[in-house]
Parts: structure tokens; C-alpha cells; sequence
């Protein structure tokens, strides 16, 4: 893939959120609508056309600096909102002019985590389990070898401890598992056709209406 | 893909039924080496048998050669016993010769972690993979194959039976192979492959796989070399028969710094339980479970429920039964009015129960008729799939009656009994059971956890035909 391709040769390690999930849009993964903007304009084009509430991040490619530097505003409900976001991340980011991503704020309570590992004696493996912030704390996560079928990749709904949350629960929608299962089928997919591809992180996944959007990832490629 | 799994079985079956057998490096006195001899011997290996020694003329009354080339007529398989560095002209020797597999029993390649070891294993992987002879090892104990009279080690059984094993310790392959007859555990054929140069763990599970004598599958597992290639003959051989998996190595140290979350959270031990469920594995941790499971999967017949009728005379251990029964997810079955009025007749009225599980109490121990009774009252519950047996007697001759009815039993009623041990039973007794196919655990846990593991699989299976 271009995008692949296109980092590697920059000698980069990780594609960006922006990045991941052209790669992962590509394989038919719903992931946010989103749009990466540099200036004011530009940004308040692309609120317009999302609509809000919406999100603004800087376009880092670990998950986990984007919290921990304070690169994300969520709910922004007007356009003065989200130019002061805007201003606030980019200060606060080491590059000038830095990207930052507008993107449609997905409502939703469960969280979910999904990923792909390159085992050195399986070769592209998938995980999935409880998603958000607490993913590594809560260790409750199972993989399945690539490629997987949809056997397998429902089998994995069911192993997960918190599996519970997958259901109809207080008023949450039972959540769609067929299209969780593609999810989980096409990174596995993603793995095989791309041994460039060293790692995946999405995190999270959030069920929206029972349907699972993948609201940020990063791609790690194989170091030269 | 096919055409290469069907060579490699013709080939497995061809070194798995010698006609004749080479020891190359055979030692005069009693040395290590000389255990190979012994153990043909002791199995009535019924081919040639051509010891190999660069003077001796003939070993034990066995005529010796100098060299394979010596050796007049054909040689199916060659026990290789000299030091790694004179190993590999052998090797080449016995191509040259026509030899179909070779076990290489030294030391000294890979393990070692030394650059000379690496390649002097490649170069033996060359030779197979150029003549067409299959190596084992290096570093193993090679074959056992009672059919054949084919053994690694003297005082393995005669007999044959179900299960196929294959362990990457060699020592391991002979511990499991010397205590199995007692657990009523026998073997198709049993491999230790050390190194893997050639042979590899999943050449012998499309090889059991395939073997109709082979009923349930075994293995011991130190590493895995093509992991694509190790799950789809798994998957192709769990379709057939259990495979019985312990992997050990499966520490969560040693895990490299990774960036993303993912790297982070997949442990060996998640990637392997994904092979175990994408395989149809079944998994298990130590050798008491090992076993534990052989002897399971080898006496259990198809089919069986899950609706368990406990008989103890200890009361606690009906209880803990009980429970371990639950947590296994199986049934404590519902007995019926006619079983109830059959216990009353002769169960005593205090410190018993007559519901399951059934709790005989004390008395039971000198009145061994009361645990008969009420085991065949159980047996003949229509509402019942298996007995489980918690019972010891006073004295020597009661335990014996205990034993013979209880197989007596067994063998009228054709549903599965499982005998737990209390401690102090006989164990040329508990021996006894299995030779009659009825298995004997240490303790109920293990006999509902193997149990639970055989109905799995079975279950399993119905899903996948």
C-alpha cells in the first residue's frame, strides 16, 4: 500500500493516527470521519462539513502521548470551541504548524480494543478484548493466528472475561457481531498481505448503536 | 502440500517397521550406548540387527561390521551413537547406503549454542533434505514402536495401544513410556525429537494423524519450529483424534519492549492459546495432567454425558465431588424414585445419604456389599451416563472385592466408571482398573476435569463432522 510504502521510505517507524486509518479504511474498517488540518480555515471547512459535537486531536502516532501531553478536546459544541482547541494543541505540540485532526465524535459507552502482532513462530496474529484507557490493566484480551474465520473470530467474543458487555446491557443495544467479526477478520487480512506491518494498536473501538467504529489506531512498521 | 504429506507418512511407516537396524557406535562394555541393544532385545526385535564398531567382531554374539557400507544387505533404520563431530560422514554413508531414517542420539549441534554446532545441524538437515533420508534428532532417543519391537530404552511394554507421543525431552518420552502400563496407557508409537533438524513435531502429528492405530495423540513441547505449518497438521489431526498438548517455555518474561498495547499484552501464552483453540488442542500443564488425560482419553468410550452419579464412603469427598463435578460443568445426575427405594434397602439410615451424591458411609468400608449395591443401583439408573467411585475397604481381601465387582460392573452396565484413589488403596489394585479400561485418578478434581476434557472434545468433534 502507498501509505505503507510512503513511510517506510521516510524512515518512519509508525504511521500516524491519521495514517493508520487510511490503512485500515481501506480494508473496509468503518473508522471516524475525520479530516487533518494545518490552519484555522482549513479547520473550520472541516467542522463544517462533520458537523458537531467533534473531536480535535493532535495527530500523534501514540495513543498514549495524546493523552498523557493533553492533545485531545472532546465535545466541542461550536466553532470558537473548536478554534480554541485547535490553537491550544498545536501549541502544545512540538512541531509549528502542527497536524491536527478534526473528527466526528462518536457517542458511546463500551469500548473495545483490537490489534495485530507479528508472532516470530505464528506470524500475524489478532487480538481483541476490553478496550479504553485500562486495556493493559484489565488484561483481558485474546488473540487468534491469521487468517482468521468468522468461527474464530466470534469464538473470541466469547472468551474474553467482560464478554458480558457485548450484550444487551442497561440499555445498550446487543452489539453487532458480524460486523465486529469483519473487523477483526480484515486486520487479520491487513497482517498477511502487509509483512511491513509489525504491530497494530485500536484502541478504542466504541460501540455506536451497536455497531463498532474504530476511533483511534496506530500502525508500528518494521524497523530497517 | 498432499503429495508431500503422503510421502512423508510412507516414509514415517517404512522407518516405523524396519526390517533391519544398524546401531552404529554400538559400545563393546556396558555403556550408555549399549541401552539401544538392549532395549531391541528386550522388545524381540524380530529384523536384523547389525551392530556397527570400528574393531570389535562382534558384540554380545551379535555380528559386528566395520562400517555401514560393510553391512550386506539393506538398512532400514540406523541408531547413530558416535560424538557429533564424527557424525556427519555416518550420516552421509547411510544415505549413500539406502538407509530410510537415522536416529542421531549425541549431543553437541544447536543446543549448544555455538556457531560450529548451528552448522554441523544444517549440514545433517542437507543430507536429509537432498537424499531423502529422514533424520531424528540430533540430541534424541529416537523411536519406540512396540508393534515393531522398535524401543529406545529396555522395560518399555510389548504391548500396543492408542496413543501416539511425541516429546521434545527424551527423557521425558522414557519416564512417561516406563509408568504408562500402570495407568492402562499403551502405545501406537512413541518419538523423541530432540533438535528437529529433520523430523519435526508436526510432521508426526500429520503422521499420527493419519495412522489408524493411532487413537489419541500426545505431545510435550519445548518450541515450534514452523508455526504456519505445526497449526494446519494440528487442525487436520484434531479433526481426527484428541491431541493432548503440554507446552512449557510459556513464561511471560523474555517479552520484547513493544510499542503498541497489543505488543505488549500478547504473551507467549495467549499466542499458544490461540493455537490450542484455532487447532482443536486440548491443553494441558504437567505430567500428572498429561497423564491424567491419556489414560482419559484412551478408556472413555464416545459418546458420554454429562450427568455424573457420585458413590463415597467418605463423606467429605462426596462433596468435594460434587463440586468439582459443577465446576467442570457437569451434572450431578437426578437419580430416579426406583434407584432411591433400591439404596434405602441396604444403605444404613444414619450418616449416609441416598440422594446424589450418594454418601455410603463408614460402614461400607466392612460391608464392601453395600458399596456393590449401590454402584450397580447407580449403573442401572437409566437418568445416569457415568459412576464415579469413591471407595476403599478395611483390608487387602475387601479392596480385592472392590476391585473385581467393580470391573464386574463396569463390564455389565457399559457406562464409564471412574474410580478415585483414597489414599492407602492398593496400587497393583488401582493398576488393576486400568488394565480393565477403567481409569483411576489421584483425586476427584483430576478424574471430572478429565472427564469434562474427553466430553469437550467429543462435543467438539459432532460440531466439526
Amino acid at each position: 500500500m502507498n501509505i505503507i510504502e510512503k513511510a517506510a521510505s521516510e524512515g518512519k517507524t509508525t504511521l500516524s493516527e491519521y495514517e493508520s486509518k487510511q490503512v485500515l479504511s481501506a480494508y473496509q474498517i468503518p473508522v471516524t470521519r475525520e479530516f487533518l488540518v494545518y490552519n484555522e480555515k482549513d479547520l473550520i471547512k472541516a467542522a463544517r462539513k462533520i458537523g458537531y459535537p467533534l473531536v480535535v486531536k493532535g495527530c500523534d502516532a501514540l495513543i498514549a502521548h495524546k493523552t498523557e501531553k493533553n492533545l485531545i478536546r472532546t465535545a466541542i459544541d461550536s466553532e470558537k470551541k473548536a478554534i480554541t482547541a485547535f490553537n491550544d494543541i498545536q501549541a502544545g505540540m512540538t512541531e509549528n504548524n502542527a497536524a491536527v485532526i478534526v473528527q466526528e465524535m462518536i457517542i458511546g459507552r463500551r469500548e473495545l480494543v483490537a490489534g495485530l502482532i507479528r508472532d516470530h513462530q505464528f506470524g500475524p496474529s489478532v487480538m481483541f478484548g476490553i478496550g479504553g484507557i485500562f486495556t493493559e490493566i484489565f488484561n483481558d484480551v485474546t488473540f487468534r493466528i491469521a487468517p482468521l474465520n468468522r468461527q474464530d473470530a466470534f469464538e473470541m467474543m466469547d472468551e474474553i472475561r467482560g464478554k458480558r458487555i457485548l450484550g444487551a446491557i442497561r440499555g445498550m443495544k446487543d452489539v453487532d457481531r458480524e460486523q465486529l467479526s469483519d473487523i477483526l477478520i480484515r486486520i487479520g487480512q491487513i497482517g498477511i498481505e502487509n509483512k511491513m506491518i509489525q504491530e497494530i494498536d485500536i484502541n478504542p473501538i466504541i460501540i455506536s448503536k451497536g455497531k463498532g467504529i474504530v476511533v483511534d489506531a496506530m500502525i508500528v512498521l518494521e524497523s530497517s | 502440500m498432499i503429495k508431500k504429506a503422503h510421502e512423508l507418512i510412507a516414509q514415517l511407516d517404512a522407518i516405523f517397521h524396519p526390517e533391519s537396524v544398524a546401531i552404529i557406535g554400538l559400545p563393546r562394555g556396558f555403556k550408555a550406548g549399549k541401552l539401544f541393544l538392549m532395549a531391541l532385545l528386550d522388545l524381540k526385535y524380530a529384523g536384523r540387527i547389525y551392530p556397527v564398531h570400528p574393531e570389535a567382531k562382534e558384540i554380545d554374539g551379535i555380528r559386528a561390521y566395520q562400517s555401514i557400507e560393510e553391512i550386506p544387505g539393506t538398512v532400514d533404520l540406523a541408531i547413530i551413537l558416535v560424538p557429533h563431530h564424527r557424525t556427519l560422514p555416518i550420516v552421509k554413508a547411510c544415505a549413500a547406503k539406502g538407509v530410510k531414517g537415522a536416529v542421531l542420539f549425541t549431543a553437541g549441534y544447536k543446543e549448544t549454542g555455538t556457531e560450529d554446532g548451528r552448522r554441523l545441524e544444517e549440514a545433517l538437515t542437507h543430507v536429509a533434505h537432498s537424499s531423502g533420508m529422514r533424520l531424528f534428532g540430533p540430541n534424541c532417543m529416537g523411536i519406540y514402536v512396540p508393534e515393531s519391537g522398535i524401543s529406545f530404552f529396555p522395560g518399555l511394554s510389548k504391548k500396543s495401544g492408542p496413543v501416539g507421543f511425541i516429546s521434545h525431552s527424551g527423557s521425558l518420552a522414557n519416564i512417561l513410556g516406563r509408568i504408562a502400563p500402570q495407568k492402562g496407557i499403551y502405545f501406537s508409537s512413541a518419538v523423541s525429537l530432540g533438535n528437529e533438524c529433520d523430523i519435526s513435531s508436526a510432521d508426526m502429528l500429520a503422521y499420527l494423524g493419519n495412522d489408524p492405530k493411532t487413537g489419541v495423540i500426545g505431545a510435550y513441547l519445548e518450541s515450534i519450529r514452523n508455526g504456519p505449518y505445526f497449526l494446519e497438521t494440528l487442525k487436520n489431526a484434531s479433526e481426527k483424534k484428541p491431541v493432548i498438548l503440554w507446552k512449557v517455555g510459556l513464561n511471560p518474561e523474555g517479552q520484547k519492549a513493544a510499542t503498541s498495547h497489543t505488543g505488549a499484552l500478547a504473551s507467549q501464552k495467549h499466542i499458544w492459546e490461540a493455537v490450542v483453540r484455532q487447532g482443536g488442542a486440548i491443553s494441558v500443564k504437567g505430567f500428572d495432567f498429561l497423564t491424567d488425560a491419556l489414560m482419559g482419553f484412551s478408556m472413555l468410550p464416545v459418546g458420554i454425558g454429562d450427568r455424573i452419579a457420585i458413590l463415597s464412603g467418605p463423606g467429605g469427598m462426596a462433596v468435594a465431588a460434587a463440586e468439582a463435578c459443577g465446576d467442570e460443568g457437569l451434572t450431578l445426575a437426578r437419580l430416579s424414585d426406583k434407584t432411591h427405594l433400591k439404596l434405602s434397602d441396604f444403605v444404613p439410615q444414619t450418616g449416609t445419604s441416598l440422594s446424589n451424591p450418594v454418601d455410603v458411609g463408614l460402614t461400607a468400608s466392612l460391608e464392601m456389599e453395600i458399596y456393590i449395591r449401590a454402584a450397580r443401583a447407580l449403573a442401572a439408573d437409566p437418568g445416569v451416563d457415568a459412576v464415579v467411585v469413591i471407595g476403599v475397604g478395611l483390608d487387602r481381601k475387601t479392596n480385592e472385592l472392590y476391585t473385581e465387582s467393580m470391573i464386574q460392573a463396569h463390564r455389565e452396565f457399559g457406562k464409564p466408571f471412574i474410580i478415585v484413589n483414597i489414599p492407602g488403596f492398593d496400587s497393583d489394585l488401582a493398576h488393576k482398573f486400568c488394565q480393565a479400561g477403567i481409569p483411576f485418578f489421584e483425586t476427584t478434581e483430576r478424574a471430572m476435569s478429565v472427564y469434562a476434557m474427553v466430553r469437550r472434545y467429543q462435543i467438539f468433534r459432532q460440531k466439526r463432522a
